[in-house]
């Protein structure tokens, strides 16, 4: 009932904003004011050898001054002229320092994803620093997933991201996000894929919501693929 | 380019840390552990919730009157209590001079 009631209070919550994003393929290290609460949604549309686009609908709740949690109630994909459920996610997030009084500011993420032949697991370290208006942030992410029937295929990947956004305003940011993952089929080393994108973000945020895009474009690849993010962040 | 990164990276360390949130005890020297005490929790605030909507502006960008009204007017988004927004402004107060 107590558990209940704290949950109820944090929901109902009306003047509480969790904070904007300045990157989407990246993740800062501050996390949410207590008691806050808010929506994001994730649209990422690709374009490789198909169309395709990725859809995450995240509640994002300010635990303590340093956890955070994110209950993704969906994730899905549209693609062949299709929508496909793939699985529903929890993430917590535990800040360890700050990006402005300390050297450097460190959280670390945890995620688990579980849809009905699907289960992922995803580790980050994030770390940023702050110069004034400047922030810069680095993400190394190690993910895991299995699928299937009965689990049996596996595939991992080892991804580093960094980025740096300059605030013009205190409603505006514009930056630079840069991409860079390794990809393991079953798991081995002999079979690994090498993406590298990189590509310009905006940020916008105003009384209780924020938007920011994020347009990526393969450097590694004859095709150059792109890939375009847009996170839509409302407090409730 | 080592030379260039060195110099560079203490420059924005130096900046980062001397104008954005600098610790206030230069300007705790007189004053009780109680005041010590709530300006160093006030630099904590200002350095995390304030950092959730926007990056910290300068402390002397504004002036010891100013800051009350400013940190009132955006303490409802930030969800502070009223003893997180007044340490904040004790802070910015203190270190603005």
């Amino acid at each position: 009932m107590k558990i209940f009631c704290i949950l109820l209070s944090i929901l109902v919550c009306p003047e509480c904003f969790g904070g904007a994003r300045h990157f989407t393929f990246l993740y800062e290290a501050p996390t949410s004011a207590p008691g806050s609460c808010e929506v994001e949604n994730y649209a990422t549309l690709q374009w490789a050898d198909e169309k395709s686009g990725q859809f995450r609908h995240e509640l994002e709740i300010g635990v303590t001054n340093r956890l955070q949690l994110g209950i993704y109630v969906a994730n899905w994909e549209y693609a062949d002229h299709a929508a496909r459920y793939e699985n529903a996610s929890l993430e917590a997030i535990y800040n360890l320092s700050n990006p402005v009084i300390d050297p450097v500011g460190i959280s670390i993420y945890q995620e688990y994803a579980i849809g009905r032949r699907n289960f992922e697991w995803e580790s980050k370290l994030i770390a940023q620093k702050n110069f004034g208006p400047l922030i810069v942030a680095y993400n190394l992410t190690l993910e895991a997933d299995w699928s299937g029937q009965d689990l049996t295929e596996r595939d991992g990947e080892l991804q580093q991201a960094l980025g740096a956004s300059y605030e013009l305003s205190p409603r505006l940011s514009v930056g630079l996000e840069m991409l860079h993952e390794f990809v393991f089929p079953d798991w081995r080393s002999s079979r690994v894929e090498k993406n590298f994108f990189v590509g310009p973000n905006i940020s916008y945020r105003h009384r209780s919501w924020f938007a920011t895009l994020t347009t990526l474009r393969e450097l590694t690849s004859n095709g150059h693929d792109y890939q375009v993010r847009l996170i839509f962040g409302l407090e409730l | 380019m080592k030379h260039f990164i060195l110099p560079m990276t203490l420059l924005l360390s130096a900046c980062a840390g001397s104008r954005f949130a600098p610790p206030p005890a230069a300007n705790t020297a007189g004053l009780s552990p109680a005041t010590a005490q709530q300006l160093n929790r006030g630099r904590q605030l200002f350095a995390s919730r304030c950092l959730e909507c926007h990056t910290l502006p300068d402390v002397h960008k504004y002036s010891c009157e100013h800051w009350p009204h400013l940190v009132s007017w955006m303490a409802p988004r930030a969800n502070l209590k009223a003893e997180e927004r007044d340490a904040i402004i004790a802070y910015l107060q203190a270190a603005s001079r």
